[in-house]
């Protein structure tokens, strides 16, 4: 049973860190390379605030003020990286994926210098565990668990049950007929830019108080979350989610019996097999 | 007709191009006997770079930017590190070339799946794989050594009275590949078979329905660029003497990537600009290594965004400035015929 708990943890992780890129390749059409990066910065705010309000404020609290924070601060980032790179970029989406590559670094050093570049760790801010049924479930880890359950809601009513959100989708599908039908590609743009970024610091806040928080945590997730949306079908939302639990389960029952060091390669080769034999995905659109 | 024409001037343009490396030739011979040991040793990197970045712009003529790039040179070392070091040490000469076989085997496996992809999802299917074949370096620790690597990595055996165990020998190996590998693949670039890669790349669908076989041509510079990231890897060991996944890791491909951006992948020698130019800034800025990604970042953002085409766009024109200024020189009257009229 601890296997099924370990398999909702790991994919959790994984739909929460994939599903903002999905969102932004869906629409953009392109890779935000500085994904990682964003999603590093919500682990970085809910360590910096977690340390300022020590004694202030209950670390529950804290942890949902750093929730907030994280995702409005790297939501605004996304939209400065839309109006400086996406923006003056447009139709050119080789040049903007080097730029938010060359980007990534920059931010990475930014805050090697400033903080350093040791991992660092916060207490978990809901601490204790639950025996369930045979099962050690960390309560910080049913918080992450709930809270990542509430953002995909949360995603799922805006993109299917508000006016933008539709505007969103219908970009995602077809940009030209979307064009025609009135809708604001720059409005569309900056609002998925600012969602998809606050989803990646959202996910780092989440991560953060169970992960430990480094500046290198971004470029460690991205190729695995690169291997979730090829095999769920880039741009598609319910793909990556699909891809983010099978490869849960698989990673999950190969480190569980002991073949953890084959799970790099074997989800390289599902890939490069869905790649073969599937080349738009489990779910995605064939283009 | 036309193609015999277009042979003999590609032929001509080569003959220029190695006359141009007979007349640098010793110069790069000398050139190490001016340095001291630290910069030899920086030649020695900056020469196997080049081989590796010559391999990548390769690569990229068939329009795609593989990601993989640094993991399979790294294939190339592991093999090298791994025979060279048994309890009956192969011979580093055989491993040179098993090494960058390897290297091209890999690639021929993985070109069927990424090749299927275009754009970005080539980028994301290299990286993914890329990053996969390293992480494979740091589980499979039993053969690997893992996050610490292999270690006493011997430097090659003599050959022809040729002692390769100090870096000034080192580097006329590391020369001798790179002259090797960069007149190759220069006339590759010049033939036929060069330029009709680069059209599949303009327009796959139109060179496809005159009946050429993109795929082959696709296929043939991935696998052609990884066998020459396998040799500089090999070099890369052995001159290093040791080597562990970071050697391999994003940043470096990041480095390889920069360059081809910075310098600019239309001319041969635009990435080789562009390596010398971010080899340069990683020396001078040599006592604050953390910032050393920052200031590439920085320059490939710079490029992108102001100076579109790269280093090797700013000289052609500053060349083609010059040769107007030249000419036009030629034409004006002297100043005293001026003053006499």
């Amino acid at each position: 049973m601890q296997i099924v708990a370990n398999i909702i943890f790991l994919s959790t992780f994984y739909v929460s860190f994939a599903v903002g890129l999905a969102l932004v390749f869906g629409v953009m059409r392109t890779i935000n390379f500085a994904h990682g990066e964003f999603y590093m910065f919500g682990g970085y705010a809910l360590w910096l605030l977690i340390n300022a309000f020590t004694g202030i404020l209950p670390p529950g609290a804290t942890f949902i003020v750093a929730l907030i924070v994280a995702a409005g601060v790297v939501g605004v980032m996304g939209i400065l990286v839309q109006l400086s790179i996406f923006h003056r970029l447009r139709e050119q989406p080789f040049s903007i994926f080097m730029a938010t590559l060359g980007l990534s670094y920059v931010l990475q050093v930014a805050v090697v210098k400033a903080i350093g570049p040791m991992g660092q760790s916060v207490p978990a801010p809901f601490p204790g565990f639950i025996l369930f049924e045979g099962m050690v479930l960390p309560i910080q880890r049913l918080v992450v668990f709930g809270f990542t359950v509430v953002m995909m809601g949360g995603l799922y009513l805006f993109l299917m049950h508000t006016d933008l959100g539709r505007a969103v989708r219908a970009t995602a599908q077809n940009r030209t007929g979307a064009m025609l039908q009135g809708i604001s590609m720059n409005h569309i743009a900056l609002t998925t830019m600012f969602v998809g970024s606050a989803l990646a610091a959202i996910s780092g806040v989440l991560m953060g108080s169970v992960l430990i928080i480094s500046p290198f945590m971004g470029g460690e997730a991205l190729w695995r979350a690169f291997i979730i949306i090829i095999v769920g079908g880039i741009g598609s939302l319910s793909g990556a989610v699909v891809a983010a639990f099978l490869f849960g389960i698989i990673d999950t029952l190969m480190t569980t019996f002991g073949a953890g060091k084959f799970a790099p390669m074997v989800d390289a080769i599902i890939m490069l097999l869905v790649l073969s034999f599937l080349p738009s995905g489990l779910l995605g659109a064939r283009e | 007709m036309i193609n015999r024409a277009a042979n003999r001037q590609a032929n001509r343009i080569f003959l220029r191009a190695c006359i141009g490396t007979g007349i640098a030739l010793p110069l790069l011979v000398a050139l190490p006997h001016a340095l001291s040991v630290y910069w030899q040793s920086v030649l020695v990197l900056f020469t196997i770079n080049a081989v590796s970045l010559m391999g990548y712009r390769l690569i990229t003529t068939m329009g795609g930017w593989s990601f993989a790039h640094i993991s399979t040179a790294g294939l190339g070392a592991y093999t090298t590190a791994i025979l060279t070091t048994l309890e009956t040490p192969w011979s580093f000469w055989a491993t040179f070339f098993l090494g960058a076989l390897i290297a091209g085997a890999f690639a021929m496996i993985i070109a069927y799946p990424v090749l299927r992809t275009r754009h970005y999802y080539f980028f994301l299917s290299t990286f993914a794989a890329g990053e996969a074949l390293r992480q494979c370096y740091v589980q499979f620790s039993g053969i690997t050594g893992g996050t610490y690597g292999i270690s006493f990595i011997p430097r090659p055996e003599p050959i022809l009275g040729m002692d390769f165990g100090n870096s000034v020998g080192f580097y006329y190996l590391a020369l001798a590949l790179a002259v090797v590998v960069g007149l190759l693949l220069y006339r590759f670039d010049l033939s036929r078979l060069g330029h009709t890669i680069k059209a599949v790349a303009a327009n796959e669908e139109l060179s496809e329905s005159i009946g050429i076989n993109t795929w082959a041509l696709r296929t043939l510079p991935f696998v052609m660029g990884s066998v020459v990231a396998g040799f500089s890897g090999v070099l890369y060991a052995n001159f290093n003497g040791l080597i562990n996944p970071l050697d391999f890791s994003a940043v470096l491909m990041f480095k390889l990537v920069a360059a081809a951006i910075v310098g600019g992948i239309t001319t041969f020698w635009g990435p080789l600009v562009g390596l010398l130019y971010l080899t340069a800034l990683e020396e001078v800025f040599r006592d604050f290594t953390q910032w050393i990604p920052l200031l590439w970042g920085v320059s490939v953002l710079g490029v992108i965004l102001l100076a579109e085409g790269g280093l090797e766009m700013v000289i052609i024109r500053l060349l083609r400035r010059a040769r107007r200024w030249w000419r036009s020189r030629g034409d004006r009257p002297p100043n005293g015929a001026r003053q006499r009229r």
